[in-house]
């Protein structure tokens, strides 16, 4: 949108005090740049699976009222539908209409382990993955969740904080359900998934050098020498196991695993083997939700949960709540409604603006947000 | 068409789309919340959005960069609320960084957090204009489309923010 027109902070008129000061606002630090490209990754994931589905419904059907919309997109053709995850679908409307927190789940997305919002995180990838039954959508789905347990640990690692051991486990709970729905792949798919898989692991193994180096540096300012390597230790074992598994036809499990004196220093100790994606149990963290009905595709989960992949939106629809500039009451609507104050001169909006559907502090009503 | 391909879902458009806005997001995010974790949040949040939007069939129908920008602004007003952003960031500008600080440096980063504590004392609407229009260098008609407001609205709300400034900036520092 910036074009070459002159730069107004030089062109305006303003006393120069203003100016100096808004040319130290102008300037901006570069984002770390192992941050900024995972960040990139989770998107271009993310925009691989929207890529790779179907459009469902026409732009008429834009126009209907959000309770259409909902139940067209949930349910686009009862005829073709699986029951069961029909009905898991009519679970999800109802628990959102019985008040799910839909402004809880949307600020969940971008919390890191250990913060309250992020049990919500989690409850809601495990909606998700239940609800993905293709082979394909869990192949997808599991890549971009692995993507994102690493993001979070280099923002651990970044802030100076330990990485949970349960997040490793659910990386590594990613990384086998990816390669399980690859197995189920018909060729040539399955090999392109098989690369698929590879590419990301190799971006993950970048990543976690980065993590390797923050942590590093944290520690020796902490306690010189006491750098937290076994979680990086496990992910390095993750990796191996994971490539081992992609050498396999149909990423079975090799039937003898090779030693991994770090994973298992203690050569009595019985060896487990590869672990199999239990889709039934997420692995939950202390105090995380998701110890309920993991995310089987096949299971009859009458655990409520919202689906962002489905749910068309709609008030307190979580997905497309702040954003979402349709003209619907959402969370936050980039498009004014009318009647909007403070178009123009008359603005009124200190602060920002109260969000429709939260309880805000008592601050004057942003003219973004009537 | 870029807008095109976007509707389409053309992976190889969308990964553009992000090459090109997503920079620009962050520096707007940034100017605002003045830390680069949270700014970084605002921008996969929109990124998010934006995604979930195209599955919907809605999203952006006309101008891509003001739609992100849009987004974006309502985030980051959200995140204001919800986290009390202004203690956490000024936690952030305070903490010492891991270059060794100059007196010169220290100075600096005073003056940037007088700056944009002046900055967070103007109301929304102020700050969305002063950051589109000498943030990021945008036209008035640019703020005009991205604020929704005509161009003599943003005119009115910039010479009220610079005055504001002004008032808040001469003041002597506490200390």
């Amino acid at each position: 949108m910036k074009d070459q027109r002159p730069d107004p902070l030089t062109t305006e008129e303003m006393p120069t005090v203003v100016r100096q000061g808004l040319q130290q606002l102008r300037e901006t630090p570069q984002p770390v740049p192992a941050s900024w490209q995972a960040a990139r990754a989770a998107f271009l994931t993310e925009a691989r699976q929207l890529a790779s589905e179907s459009v469902t419904f026409p732009p008429a059907v834009r126009r209907k009222s959000w309770v259409g919309k909902t139940f067209h997109a949930l349910i686009p053709s009862l005829k073709e539908a699986n029951p069961m995850l029909v009905l898991l679908k009519i679970a999800l409307i109802v628990s959102l209409m019985a008040g799910a927190s839909a402004g809880a789940v949307t600020a969940a997305q971008s919390s890191l382990p250990g913060s309250p919002l992020y049990p919500v995180k989690i409850a809601w990838e495990n909606a998700q993955a239940r609800l993905a039954a293709a082979p394909e959508a869990r192949l997808e789905q599991a890549l971009t969740l692995a993507q994102v347990r690493v993001a979070e640990m280099l923002q651990l690692a970044e802030r100076g904080q330990d990485i949970p051991n349960q997040t490793v486990e659910r990386y590594e709970l990613h990384l086998n359900v990816a390669i399980q729905a690859m197995g189920e792949l018909a060729e040539p798919t399955q090999t392109h998934a098989r690369a698929q898989i590879q590419e990301q692991l190799a971006l993950h193994e970048q990543i976690l050098e980065q993590i390797r180096e923050r942590l590093q540096e944290h520690a020796a300012s902490a306690a010189p020498g006491a750098a937290p390597e076994t979680p990086l230790r496990e992910m390095d074992g993750i990796l191996k196991r994971s490539r081992d598994r992609l050498q396999a036809p149909n990423g079975d499990p090799p039937t003898t695993r090779p030693p991994d004196p770090q994973r298992t220093p203690n050569p009595e100790a019985p060896v487990p083997g590869p672990r199999e994606p239990d889709l039934t149990e997420p692995a939950p963290g202390a105090g995380e939700p998701g110890g309920g009905p993991g995310p089987n595709p096949t299971a009859p989960s009458t655990g409520p949960g919202p689906n962002p992949t489905e749910v068309a939106p709609g008030p307190g629809e979580p997905g497309a709540g702040p954003g979402d500039p349709t003209p619907e009451p959402q969370t936050v609507e980039p498009t004014p409604t009318p009647g909007e104050p403070g178009a123009g001169p008359g603005e009124p909006g200190a602060g920002p603006g109260p969000n429709p559907t939260e309880p805000g502090p008592a601050a004057t009503p942003s003219p973004q947000h009537p | 068409m870029l807008l095109e391909r976007i509707q389409r879902r053309d992976e190889t458009a969308l990964a553009e789309v992000y090459d090109t806005y997503a920079p620009a997001i962050y520096r707007y995010a940034y100017r605002h919340l003045g830390s680069p974790d949270s700014a970084q949040e605002i921008v996969a949040d929109t990124f998010h959005r934006f995604l979930i939007a195209l599955k919907h069939g809605a999203g952006p129908e006309q101008e891509l960069s003001a739609w992100l920008y849009r987004v974006a602004h309502n985030l980051i007003t959200d995140f204001y609320r919800r986290e009390s952003i202004r203690n956490t960031v000024e936690i952030d500008e305070n903490m010492p960084s891991r270059a060794p600080q100059t007196e010169a440096a220290a100075l600096q980063r005073e003056e940037i957090s007088r700056v944009r504590a002046a900055f967070r004392k103007l109301p929304s609407l102020q700050q969305q204009v002063i950051n589109l229009r000498f943030g990021e260098g945008l036209s008035l008609e640019q703020v005009a489309q991205i604020t929704e407001k005509t161009v003599g609205a943003v005119k009115a709300l910039q010479h009220r923010a610079i005055e504001a400034l002004r008032k808040i900036l001469d003041e002597r520092p506490t200390s």
